[in-house]
C-alpha cells in the first residue's frame, strides 16, 4: 500500500538551534509575566528585576539562535517583509521581533514590561502551534494539547530559573508546583492518546510527576532540586518533540 | 490568463524519464545523488530539491484486468510524479516571508531571490514535494516552469513527454478530457483506471492531477490530504487557553494578602 516503503513526507530540516529557541524563548517570555506579576502583587524588587533580565536576555538569545537555523541567514529579515497571520512562523517572527524590543525597554520602563509580558505569553505558547498546524503526523495528532504543554514548560523553566537564582519566593514554587502538576496531566492525555517516544517520556518525566513529588516534600533542597529538574525536563521536551517529527516523518506512509 | 494545470496519464507512461532529465536541462537542477536505489528503475524514489519530476515505477502483483493474462508475476506500471500546486497550499501558507507566490497561471511558485531558507515549508507540504537544498540553504520545488508560462510555452516535462502522458493546458479543459479518458478506459475494461485529484478533501483538489490504476497509495498518492492551515484554529485556541492560565495563575501566586 505504499510506494517501495517510501516515506510520504519530508523529514523537517531544523537542527539543534530549534528546539534550544522554543526552550529559551518560552522561558524568556514567561519570566516577563512573572515580572509583571510579581510587581503588581508586590513582590522582592530584585525578583522583578531578576525576571525582567531573564525576559530581556532570553530573547537577545533567542534572534541569534533563529537566524543560525535558517538556510540562508542574511535574509533573516525577509521574515519581516509580510505579516501572514495564517503561518505560525510568520506571526512568531514578528511576535520575537516586539518581545524583544519591549523586553529589553522592560528594563527601564514599566509600560514596556506590560507589552513584553503580553508578547510574552504569545512567545511560551505559539511554539506549540508551529509544531501542531503542520503535515507530520506526530505533531498535528496533538495539536491541541502541544500549545498547553509548551506553555506549561514555559512557565516551569522561567519559575525554576528564578528559583536556582536565589529567590526562594513561595509564589513561584507555587507556579512551577503548578505547572508540574499540568504537565503530569498532559502526559496522562498524551499517553491515552498513544503515547509518544522514550525521549518525549523522559521530558514528561523531569517535567511532571518528578518536580510535584519532590515540590510536595518541601524542604528548600526538594524545591532547589525540583527546579533544576523541571529546567532539564523542559529542554529535554523541547528536543525530544522536534526530534520526534522527524522519526514521525520517515514513518509516514499514503 | 487561463488557470494551467497538468494532467499525467499512467496508462501511457513509458517510464523514459525525458521529462526528468528536460526539467533539470530547463531549470538547471543539480543532480541528485547517482545513488543506485535497487527498486526497479527509480534511483530518486521521490520528489525533492533536486527532483522536480519524478518518475515512479510501480511493481504490483498482477489483478484480473492488470496483467492478469501474461506469463509475468508482475506487472510494472509508471507515472511521472510533480508538484501538485495544490488550490488550498500548505507551503504557501505557512511561509512567512512572502517568497511562496500564486501565480496568475493558478501555479504555485517559490521566488529564490526571497526565500530565506526558514524550512517551515518543509513541514507544511502534505506531500513531501518541497525541500531545502542542504549547499544552498533555500527551498526548491517545481516552478510549473513559470517563466516558459509567460513566455507563452509548455512546460519542459509536458514539451518533451514522448506519449502524451503528460498533458499541460487550461486546467477546466484538461480535467474535462481526463473524464472523458477515464470513461473510454473504462469502456476498454480498465474498469481499475481512476483520477486521483483531492478535491474533496481540504486541499481543495491540485492543479497537477493524476490518472492512475487500482490503489493510488501504491503511488505513494494520499487518499485523504489535509492541508496543515485546517489545524490552526484548533492549536491556537490550545494556546489561548495556555496563555491565559499562565497570566491568571502569575497573578494569583503573587496576589497581595
Amino acid at each position: 500500500m505504499s510506494y517501495y516503503d517510501q516515506p510520504l513526507l519530508k523529514k523537517p530540516v531544523w537542527t539543534w538551534e530549534v528546539p534550544l529557541y522554543f526552550f529559551v524563548g518560552g522561558a524568556a517570555g514567561a519570566a516577563a509575566m512573572i515580572g509583571v506579576a510579581a510587581q503588581l502583587g508586590g513582590a522582592d524588587k530584585k525578583l522583578v528585576r531578576d525576571a525582567r533580565r531573564l525576559a530581556a536576555g532570553g530573547a537577545v538569545l533567542s534572534t541569534p539562535l533563529l537566524i543560525a537555523d535558517l538556510g540562508r541567514p542574511e535574509r533573516f529579515l525577509n521574515m519581516l517583509r509580510v505579516f501572514k497571520p495564517q503561518s505560525p512562523m510568520s506571526v512568531g517572527a514578528w511576535t520575537l521581533a516586539v518581545f524583544g524590543g519591549a523586553s529589553t525597554a522592560a528594563l527601564i520602563s514599566d509600560a514596556a514590561a506590560v507589552v513584553s509580558a503580553a508578547t510574552g505569553l504569545v512567545m511560551a505558547t505559539y511554539t506549540g502551534v508551529l509544531l501542531g498546524a503542520t503535515a507530520i503526523p506526530e505533531w498535528k495528532k496533538h495539536a491541541g494539547t502541544l500549545p498547553i504543554h509548551f506553555g506549561a514548560s514555559a512557565l516551569a523553566s522561567a519559575a525554576s530559573l528564578l528559583e536556582l537564582l536565589g529567590h526562594d519566593d513561595k509564589a513561584l514554587g507555587r507556579l512551577a508546583s503548578a505547572a508540574a502538576a499540568t504537565e503530569t496531566a498532559i502526559g496522562v492525555r498524551i499517553e491515552a492518546r498513544g503515547g509518544t517516544d522514550i525521549t518525549t517520556r523522559i521530558g514528561g518525566m523531569f517535567s511532571g510527576p518528578l518536580p510535584l513529588i519532590l515540590r510536595l516534600i518541601g524542604s528548600r533542597k526538594t524545591r532547589q532540586a525540583a527546579a533544576a529538574s523541571q529546567l532539564l525536563g523542559s529542554l529535554i521536551t523541547r528536543i525530544a518533540w522536534v526530534e520526534a517529527g522527524k522519526k514521525s516523518a520517515d514513518r509516514s506512509r499514503p | 490568463m487561463s488557470v494551467t494545470g497538468f494532467f499525467t496519464d499512467a496508462t501511457l507512461c513509458i517510464g523514459c524519464k525525458a521529462c526528468e532529465v528536460a526539467c533539470k536541462e530547463w531549470n538547471g537542477i543539480p543532480d541528485d545523488g547517482f545513488r543506485w536505489s535497487g527498486k526497479s528503475y527509480d534511483n530518486t524514489l521521490a520528489l525533492g530539491h533536486s527532483t522536480w519530476r519524478h518518475v515512479k515505477f510501480v511493481e504490483r502483483e498482477t489483478a484480473v484486468g492488470r496483467g492478469g493474462n501474461a506469463a509475468e508475476a508482475m506487472t510494472w506500471e509508471f507515472s511521472s510524479d510533480v508538484c501538485k500546486h495544490c488550490e488550498h497550499a500548505g507551503c504557501l501558507e505557512a511561509c512567512p516571508t512572502g517568497s511562496i507566490i500564486r501565480t496568475e497561471f493558478g501555479g504555485v511558485y517559490v521566488q529564490p531571490d526571497v526565500c530565506n531558507g526558514c524550512g517551515y515549508c518543509v513541514v507544511t507540504c502534505p506531500f513531501g514535494v518541497i525541500d531545502r537544498e542542504p549547499d544552498d540553504g533555500r527551498a526548491f520545488k517545481c516552478t510549473f516552469c513559470y517563466d516558459r508560462q509567460k513566455a507563452g510555452l509548455q512546460p519542459a516535462c509536458a514539451t518533451a513527454c514522448p506519449t502524451g502522458s503528460i498533458l499541460f493546458g487550461d486546467l477546466a479543459t484538461l480535467e474535462r478530457y481526463a473524464d472523458e479518458r477515464i470513461a473510454r478506459l473504462h469502456s476498454y475494461g480498465m474498469t481499475d483506471a481512476r483520477l486521483w485529484n483531492p478535491k474533496e478533501t481540504s486541499v481543495g483538489g491540485t492543479h497537477a492531477f493524476f490518472l492512475v490504476r487500482g490503489d493510488a497509495r501504491d503511488y505513494n498518492l494520499p487518499e485523504k490530504p489535509e492541508v496543515p492551515t485546517v489545524l490552526l484554529k484548533k492549536a491556537w485556541s490550545a494556546a489561548a487557553v495556555g496563555a491565559a492560565a499562565i497570566a491568571i495563575a502569575s497573578l494569583l501566586a503573587f496576589r497581595r494578602r
